[in-house]
């Protein structure tokens, strides 16, 4: 029988010098830290580096975690913070390069859809709330429980019940009405 | 039915086979890079072999030279005449004395 170990545990063994045990958490937390961050930024590639530099920045500073049984909550509190700050410097560099052009690139029909649906889908989260959008993206892309979002976004359950019925709502409207 | 989940699959991270793996080495990869601010730990007497082997021989000469010392002082008297230092009774030394104060006599 393979016993997982508890986050505790792996915070424990990784301040003891196992960098393995750390590899475990971010497999563990990767999905949760990018849905966060995607949620802020809005952006595939932004929220993956947002997300990896929230890993390495909780490596560094994981003897300051206070609780390791709640290094869930304690790392994603850290990806909402680095993607805040993140937005912020996109929206300066966008401000500086406002005349700057991207290059179009080819790419196969399929990928092309997929992206369009990306694209109205980042559009419509966009219309939500960030905490809206936190949770619609914990809740039915990452299927966490009301519990779960509630620890890990330092919310109460009933206030996740809540901000996922309003996005949920919200999204479908948005969606049902032809992009332009 | 408004609270149905929605279908965000085109978000999902993983719709790229590896996406995880790479995920996960990336992260490895630039905390390999870095100094490691969590070193092995190898308990709290650590160290103290490294102090062991030359306290030890420390200690280890010193006692020879006081065990030396001491011998000297505390031990036998040095023999006196090569009959003593080869081990002849004290009661045959006395007579090898006087023959050989005898013969020599007898010699001049």
């Amino acid at each position: 029988m393979t016993v997982t170990p508890t986050d505790e545990q792996l915070v424990h063994a990784t301040l003891a010098g196992d960098q393995a045990s750390f590899a475990l958490l971010v497999h563990r937390y990767r999905r949760a830290a990018l849905a966060r961050a995607l949620a802020v930024v809005a952006d595939d590639a932004e929220a993956e580096d947002v997300a990896q530099e929230a890993f390495i920045q909780a490596y560094t500073e994981l003897a300051t975690c206070r609780d390791p049984a709640r290094f869930g909550p304690w790392l994603l509190t850290s990806v909402r913070r680095r993607a805040l700050n993140r937005i912020r410097s996109i929206q300066r560099r966008r401000a500086v390069a406002l005349d700057d052009t991207v290059p179009a690139t080819a790419e196969p029909a399929g990928e092309l859809d997929r992206r369009e649906l990306r694209g109205r889908l980042h559009r419509a989260l966009a219309q939500l709330s960030l905490i809206q959008r936190e949770v619609v993206l914990l809740a039915d892309l990452e299927h966490w429980s009301h519990a779960e979002i509630a620890a890990g976004l330092g919310i109460s359950v009933l206030m996740s019940r809540r901000h996922l019925s309003d996005a949920r709502r919200k999204l479908r409207t948005l969606l049902d009405t032809p992009s332009p | 039915m408004t609270d149905e989940p929605l279908d965000l699959t085109p978000l999902d991270p993983d719709r790229d086979d590896g996406a995880a793996d790479r995920f996960v080495a990336g992260v490895m990869n630039r905390i390999a890079a870095r100094p490691d601010p969590h070193p092995v730990s190898i308990g709290p007497l650590w160290g103290a072999a490294s102090f062991a082997t030359p306290i030890a021989l420390a200690a280890t000469v010193i006692l020879t030279i006081a065990a030396m010392a001491l011998s000297r002082r505390n031990g036998p008297a040095a023999p006196e005449t090569v009959a003593e230092s080869i081990g002849v009774p004290g009661e045959f030394r006395g007579s090898l004395a006087a023959n050989a104060t005898v013969s020599g006599g007898e010699r001049r």
